[in-house]
């Protein structure tokens, strides 16, 4: 199955609104990456693919303050990547399951985002939202079949 | 009752608890384990009544953990909660003998309608 925009953001609306309760409002995604990290899996196997969910810290914490029902000052930088890592886990489950191929599923890595997203390829599908204030970008990179094998991890 | 929370994520553990709690199973005890392999002592040492693993973990993953318990003659119900929503986990999941799997994103109904068969 070829994944289309409104898929993918189905899929984030699933995973932030739908089970967390973050409200979720779709933007433009011309978004300054500056200070913000991303967490990222990697889908191979039938498909070559990586999912990767860009989020500032500030946002990163507000993720993890609902996903532990506790406040930021009592949470510790682990636990908060922990939570952003298992949204970009969740993501990239459902982007695997869509695919419909026999695939793994790697587990998730974290990363400072740089100017990660002006880097990407044209090609990949990006869909941005806002979320408690704050961007969050949802990017899947699909390995071209065709073309010399990639490090799709590069990007981080 | 007593059950097992399989994930290497402490956020998602957290929120099994919590949607069980939702789904209307106040009476439990939780206890923890971050992967297969603690599972597996926990198991040995704490006797769960049920086990709620997560599919995708270092060190062991959740269907490791199943087929290492049927292995050892262990027969402690085992359900997987994973984002892994594809047909052929599902069909893997069943061959190896979980009592459902749950997919995330989830909602207490889907917990209620999974466990409430094996809480009765």
């Amino acid at each position: 199955m070829q994944l289309d925009e409104p898929t993918l953001q189905q899929i984030t609306v699933d995973v932030c609104q739908s089970m967390l309760g973050l409200a979720l409002t779709p933007i433009s995604s011309d978004i300054d990456t500056a200070k913000q990290l991303v967490a990222s899996v990697e889908i191979r196997g039938g498909r070559t693919a990586a999912v990767d969910v860009f989020a500032h810290e500030h946002l990163m914490a507000a993720i993890a303050e609902t996903m532990f029902c506790a406040e930021r000052s009592s949470l510790s930088a682990e636990e908060i990547r922990d939570a952003f890592g298992e949204i970009a886990n969740m993501i990239g489950g459902n982007v695997k399951g869509a695919f419909g191929e026999e695939s793994d599923l790697s587990l998730p890595t974290i990363g400072e985002a740089n100017d990660s997203l002006d880097r990407l390829p044209h090609e990949c599908l990006r869909t941005t939202f806002e979320c408690c204030g704050h961007p969050l970008t949802i990017v899947l990179r699909e390995a071209d079949k065709k073309a010399p094998p990639v490090e799709l991890s590069a990007v981080v | 009752m007593k059950v097992l929370i399989v994930d290497d994520s402490k956020a998602m553990r957290m929120i099994v608890q919590r949607t069980l709690k939702q789904a209307g199973f106040a009476n439990i005890q939780a206890i923890e384990a971050a992967n297969g392999v603690e599972a597996l002592q926990m198991i040995a040492d704490q006797s769960p009544d049920i086990v709620l693993s997560d599919w995708n973990m270092p060190e062991m993953k959740g269907i490791e953990l199943l087929t290492t318990l049927r292995s050892n003659g262990k027969h402690v119900p085992l359900g997987f909660i994973t984002s892994e929503s594809s047909p052929e986990i599902r069909e893997q999941a069943t061959a190896a003998g979980a009592a459902f799997v749950i997919i995330k994103p989830f909602t207490p109904a889907a917990f209620e309608q999974a466990l409430k068969p094996l809480m009765a």
